[in-house]
């Protein structure tokens, strides 16, 4: 049975690195890091949930696991950065921008040695972490499909359905 | 039309009142805006910001969390295409 908690046990981590008394850098940075994929696992398993099912008994569960992986960080980020030409609620907008701006800092914490980060700054960017996370599980279900649907498939078929949506 | 290559003065200025506002920080705290800068290769507006306060990181997080979509609004037609990243740097050092 797969693990659908990993958001939650990301976010603990990102929790625990950023609240320790006196985080080195590296902890701050792993704190960060581990934020970012609290969210991202957090919206894995709400594409998987919406699109295939929640219920495990009832559910084909190796689609399931699919569609929590079909999930791509680059384009994700791209269907995130676009989400506001359409008419998403701001539950989910503003998940999308928070999305966007936690992966373009999880690259600095991760990659970039020219930053010194704060204590204040991993706990400030674990509790936007947390608000995300409470903002996309606050959508009601139809429009988590019509998410799910826009971060997963960027195909041109998709694209020109969208344009064809919106012209009308 | 061609996007702009520099946000003037006046968007700018808009950008900074829409993030303190955003934030509404205590009289005590304070928040610079180091730099904006415009990425025409990526489309983006990266923009970075100073914030020195004692606030707790829950209230800073609620300030940050929506604050794109206000920048965004800030920014104008003009640059539809350009998401804009904040950046917070926080400096809690008040705490002495």
């Amino acid at each position: 049975m797969p693990d659908a908690k990993l958001a939650d046990g990301h976010l603990a981590v990102a929790r625990r690195l950023a609240t320790t008394k006196r985080p080195t850098q590296s902890e701050i940075r792993r704190s960060i890091s581990s934020a970012y994929y609290a969210v991202f696992h957090a919206l894995a398993r709400t594409c998987a949930n919406s699109l295939v099912g929640r219920t495990p008994s009832q559910r084909p569960n190796k689609a399931w696991v699919e569609v929590y992986r079909g999930l791509n960080h680059g384009v994700c980020r791209k269907a995130c950065e676009q989400a506001n030409t359409v008419a998403f609620p701001a539950c989910i907008q503003e998940f999308a921008d928070a999305f966007h701006q936690l992966q373009e800092y999880r690259h600095k914490a991760d990659y970039d040695p020219d930053i010194k980060f704060s204590k204040a700054d991993g706990e400030t960017w674990y509790e936007i972490a947390r608000l995300s996370m409470s903002s996309l599980r606050s959508a009601n279900n139809v429009d988590k499909k019509a998410f799910a649907a826009w971060v997963l498939i960027s195909t041109q078929g998709a694209k020109n359905a969208r344009k064809a949506n919106n012209a009308n | 039309m061609t996007a702009p290559t520099m946000l003037d003065n006046v968007v700018a200025e808009e950008i900074i009142n829409v993030i303190r506002s955003k934030f509404d920080l205590d009289a005590a705290s304070k928040i610079e805006v180091k730099s904006i800068e415009v990425d025409q290769e990526e489309h983006k507006i990266r923009i970075e910001i100073l914030i020195t306060t004692t606030e707790r990181p829950e209230a800073l997080a609620k300030g940050y969390f929506g604050l794109t979509g206000k920048v965004r609004e800030a920014l104008g037609s003009d640059w539809s295409g350009f998401f804009p990243v904040i950046t917070p740097q926080i400096n809690s050092g008040m705490h002495a």
